[in-house]
């Protein structure tokens, strides 16, 4: 019982400087909030799952991306017809950005991701948060070249829709 | 309003403030609590498990659907009564128990920490490909099963035997036997389905681009043959030059 409960503790205290990639992930991949709740929940427990066979061969947030996209990415999927959606829910990011252009461009940028297929997402999230190629390529599995090649075709992606996007708020 | 910029955006995405806050704790919390203690244990969480947990499922259901029958049978004392109904009945519940079996031992135990995304979607669909068919046939078996030794039951609680069944009551059986099936085999068929194109989808996406060794090689072949091109031509150039100003002279 000690044993588990510092193991919880041991799991938290690592966790705790990292709650931003399980919100980050969960905004990139969930279709309301309920969904989002769900997909949060899910990561969660499968960090604490996993948190055993982290070995420390890469960053704690590095392994952090790695189960939760894994997660994200291949949970049990509910037909769209049957989720529940709740307007701007998702429009959650950036909340406390005081900032209000760096606000805008957070949003813009969370819109932007959204309209990438999952792979992408993927892709570009862990190139926000600064992985490096090398990351990337090991979490997913790809060469570090394919991660490049991939990229520069998401900047793309992402530059057109962002234009598009940006001409709806105009 | 400013035009989207991705590197500024990238900035204000690393300095976007983590979310490490009392509620963000408390969040986490709560859900750590659900595995310890809860309704939410962690092996209930990926894909795997949740394969692993419907099987599971409905391998004790028709395990306790074999048992019912089988007891019910010994204890009427109507094995010789209905031999044919007897051995159908249990042998399509042993074969069912015995596939599904087979269907757990072959769901792959994954740890997302420890693999790729590319080799997880890999033996996934490899899974889906070859066993979701028979998984949710088999899966789809225990509701009429569950209709046909429920009727049973209650009628040999009812009447003490199985009374000889007239057309109209084949009919019903039937129909009951049938929709049973098929509300069960074709959603689940239907979710299998929809997962496994899914899970496809995103490994092309994954497999596509991907620098094939063949390719790079006969691109360097290219641009080798290609540089041995380039320097002949300027030899051949600096030859006929040199002629020509041989001739010249």
């Amino acid at each position: 019982m000690a044993q588990g409960r510092s193991d919880q503790q041991q799991f938290m205290d690592r966790i705790r400087d990292h709650v931003g990639i399980l919100h980050k992930v969960c905004s990139a991949y969930a279709r309301s909030k309920p969904d989002h709740e769900d997909l949060y929940q899910d990561i969660v427990l499968q960090l604490w799952r996993s948190f055993p066979s982290f070995n420390g061969q890469s960053r704690f947030s590095t392994w952090m991306y790695r189960v939760a996209l894994n997660t994200a990415l291949t949970r049990v999927r509910r037909p769209e017809f049957l989720e529940f959606r709740e307007g701007q829910d998702l429009e959650r990011f950036p909340a406390t950005t005081p900032d209000t252009e760096t606000a805008e461009q957070l949003a813009l940028c969370h819109r932007a991701i959204r309209t990438l297929t999952p792979v992408d997402r993927a892709i570009v999230l862990m190139w926000l948060d600064d992985l490096s190629y090398r990351e990337i390529g090991e979490s997913l599995g790809l060469s570090e070249k394919n991660v490049g090649v991939k990229l520069s075709r998401i900047r793309k992606r992402l530059a057109a829709s962002t234009g598009g996007l940006h001409d709806e708020t105009v | 309003m400013k035009p989207f910029d991705l590197d500024a955006a990238k900035q204000a995405w690393q300095a976007e403030p983590s979310g490490s806050g009392a509620t963000d704790i408390r969040r986490l919390e709560a859900c750590l609590r659900l595995s310890t203690h809860g309704s939410r244990p962690p092996s209930s969480v990926g894909l795997d498990a949740r394969l692993r947990r419907a099987a599971m499922m409905d391998l004790g259901l028709k395990a306790v659907l074999l048992f019912a029958w089988i007891l019910t049978f010994l204890a009427f004392d109507a094995i010789d009564a209905h031999p044919t109904l007897f051995v159908v009945v249990s042998g399509l519940l042993a074969t069912g128990l015995a596939l599904q079996r087979r269907i757990l031992v072959s769901i792959p135990r994954i740890d997302p920490g420890a693999s790729s995304t590319l080799s997880i979607h890999r033996i996934f669909v490899n899974y889906y490909a070859s066993h979701a068919r028979l998984s949710a046939f088999v899966q789809a078996l225990t509701a009429p099963m569950l209709f046909v030794v429920g009727s049973s039951l209650y009628l040999f609680f009812k009447y003490r035997v199985l009374p000889e069944p007239g057309p109209a009551d084949w009919v019903v059986f039937l129909t009951g036997f049938t929709l049973a099936f098929l509300l069960g085999f074709i959603p689940l068929l239907f979710v299998h389905e929809r997962q496994r194109r899914y899970l496809a989808a995103n490994l092309a996406e994954l497999e596509s681009e991907m620098l094939d060794p063949a390719r790079v090689a006969r691109h360097r072949t290219g641009t080798r043959r290609l540089a041995i091109v380039m320097a002949a031509l300027l030899l051949a150039g600096a030859v006929a030059l040199a002629v020509l100003m041989l001739r010249m002279a």
